[in-house]
């Protein structure tokens, strides 16, 4: 048998096996072929893996079709330019920048989150008559490079079965398309698209999509142990943003053996505690609170700006009791340091500061400055 | 996939993550797509099913490949088809081979240059190359049905695919690291 089946022949006959259309002849042929030698199960498996690959492959757009020159329209360019006279239109740009352009009604969002671009949405509300625009494939690119913010870049750009693509590969492809763009606008014209789906709020619905994904791949390389930490340090940054599976896998981390398991403990319970406190200043921001003194007076135990913006506001407000107000001013008292005299001086500036209330910020600022040279005068030492 | 498995929170990714090389994987231990389709899908159901059974850090694709054996298992013992073409020893090497496939498909870079590569490749095919893959994969029809379409012999048409595709992936892996 061996000897008249050479590789090509058992790779036909692979072939066929795999599509079902072996005779009976060919199938006790495979088997003996295979029980001689059981290391062409490693060909057979990679010739099933190239069949599923050219199946799904020659159903994607584009791949049949000889690829048509298309691009975007002068109205284009000129939204482009209005969008960066605005704010650059450039890849590392932070803050928003949606790019108001004539897009195609099949316009396909990307959100770029940090390892790859997802594909979130196959289509866009189409306008009515504009059905033809389906063929154009052009599709939106969004990106959302400032996650400190969650405000993503949009750019229209045109691009064939972009699904998910590692993000040094999507950036090229991005910056190109800028370039191309910018230069000369080869093979624009025109397109008249309804982009009026395209609101701040349609933006954060695709990036809070693009999250869960990113964050499910998370959970699955987590069971792998898998997760690497610039991966970790993405799902805190989601799980600040309060979003939901993010704070979930965080949880699920911090209960298991991960070697990520005590930081995931520590961010819950910074979250913990950043909604306790939350909790906290608006208690002690609503005049009806019972107790408030005693609530202003236990914030000299938390550290952090709303906290200390909160007690400033209280000193300020010439409509809290001036009692109230001393006592945060006692309580900012406690975070001893430069920023806290800077806020005294400038509380001190203020004509209509009642004087008992001044006396207690003199009285304060001098003590803490008394503080602070003696630190600095030991660490002199 | 039910609604149940579709709400576990790392359903959707995971399933998009190792549907891939498992298909290939039942596929060739079956050399049958439908038959290979629905046992992928059992084996994922099962899965999520028997989720609180995976041990963590234990390798996600060995446990999936050791429930979809049995479901290979009951599916030739159910449709009572004698001998199984593969025997033991290509079944193992299928086994091992899977293995590597996984981690070289996990990685989504991976696929889209391949598809990149696909289109590429086949404009510099000859067309009636092209045409033939073409009938075979996006119309799926089978050997003696695209034969008649393109008014070749049954007997030589077998060859010319294989060599088409022979030259397709040649020119895709010239393109790709794959």
């Amino acid at each position: 048998m061996n000897e008249i089946m050479d590789k090509n022949n058992s790779d036909q006959l692979f072939l066929k096996y795999l599509h079902g259309e072996l005779s009976a002849k060919e199938n006790q042929q495979i088997r003996d072929y295979l029980e001689q030698n059981p290391r062409a199960g490693h060909k057979l498996l990679h010739l099933a893996e190239e069949e599923l690959f050219l199946r799904e492959g020659f159903k994607q757009p584009g791949v049949n079709a000889v690829s048509e020159s298309t691009g975007v329209s002068k109205s284009m360019l000129t939204s482009l330019d209005r969008v960066s006279s605005e704010e650059e239109l450039h890849p590392k740009k932070k803050g928003m920048a949606v790019a108001h352009l004539g897009i195609a009604a099949v316009a396909m969002i990307l959100v770029s989150l940090g390892w790859y671009y997802y594909l979130l949405s196959s289509s866009g509300p189409a306008a009515p008559g504009q059905d033809t625009l389906a063929t154009e494939k052009m599709f939106l690119f969004v990106r959302a490079e400032n996650l400190d913010t969650d405000q993503p870049v949009a750019l229209l750009h045109e691009l064939d079965n972009f699904e998910m693509v590692h993000r040094s590969r999507g950036d090229k492809v991005f910056d190109q398309t800028l370039v191309d763009i910018q230069a000369n606008g080869v093979g624009m014209r025109d397109l008249k698209g309804d982009t009026s789906f395209l609101t701040q709020d349609y933006l954060q619905m695709q990036f809070n999509d693009a999250v869960k994904v990113e964050v499910k791949i998370m959970w699955q390389q987590v069971r792998e142990g898998k997760l690497k930490d610039k991966n970790f340090n993405r799902l805190e940054q989601y799980a600040l943003m309060d979003q939901e599976l993010a704070v979930n896998l965080l949880e699920n981390i911090s209960r298991s053996n991960s070697k990520f398991a005590r930081e995931a403990k520590k961010i819950i319970g910074n979250r913990k505690e950043n909604s306790y406190i939350k909790n906290l200043l608006a208690k002690v921001k609503n005049p009806g609170t019972p107790g408030r003194s005693d609530l202003i007076n236990g914030l000299g135990d938390f550290q952090g700006a709303a906290v200390f913006l909160t007690l400033q506001d209280i000193a300020q407000n010439e409509q809290e009791p001036l009692g109230l107000r001393i006592l945060a001013v006692k309580t900012m008292a406690k975070f001893r340091n430069h920023h806290t005299l800077e806020v005294f001086g400038l509380l001190l500036q203020d004509d209509a500061l009642p004087a008992e209330l001044c006396q207690e910020i003199t009285k304060r600022k001098t003590k803490i400055a008394e503080f602070l040279s003696s630190n600095n005068g030991d660490s002199q030492k | 996939m039910d609604n149940r498995s579709e709400s576990m929170p790392w359903a959707r990714a995971s399933i998009e993550q190792n549907r891939r090389w498992l298909l290939a994987y039942v596929l060739a231990a079956t050399g049958d797509l439908h038959t290979a389709e629905d046992i992928v899908q059992s084996t994922f159901e099962t899965a999520y099913r028997k989720l609180s059974e995976y041990k963590a850090g234990t390798p996600f694709g060995v446990w999936l490949r050791g429930i979809a054996r049995n479901y290979l298992k009951k599916e030739w013992e159910r449709k009572r088809l004698g001998p199984h073409p593969l025997g033991s020893g290509a079944m193992a090497e299928l086994e091992q081979s899977a293995a590597d496939m996984e981690s070289k498909l996990l990685d989504p870079e991976c696929r889209e240059e391949r598809f990149s590569a696909l289109r590429h490749c086949l404009q510099a095919l000859p067309a009636k190359a092209r045409k033939i893959l073409q009938l075979r994969y996006d119309r799926d029809l089978n050997l003696n049905e695209i034969a008649r379409t393109v008014s070749v012999n049954p007997n030589n048409l077998g060859v010319m695919l294989f060599r088409a595709r022979q030259a397709l992936f040649d020119c895709i892996s010239k393109r790709t690291a794959i």
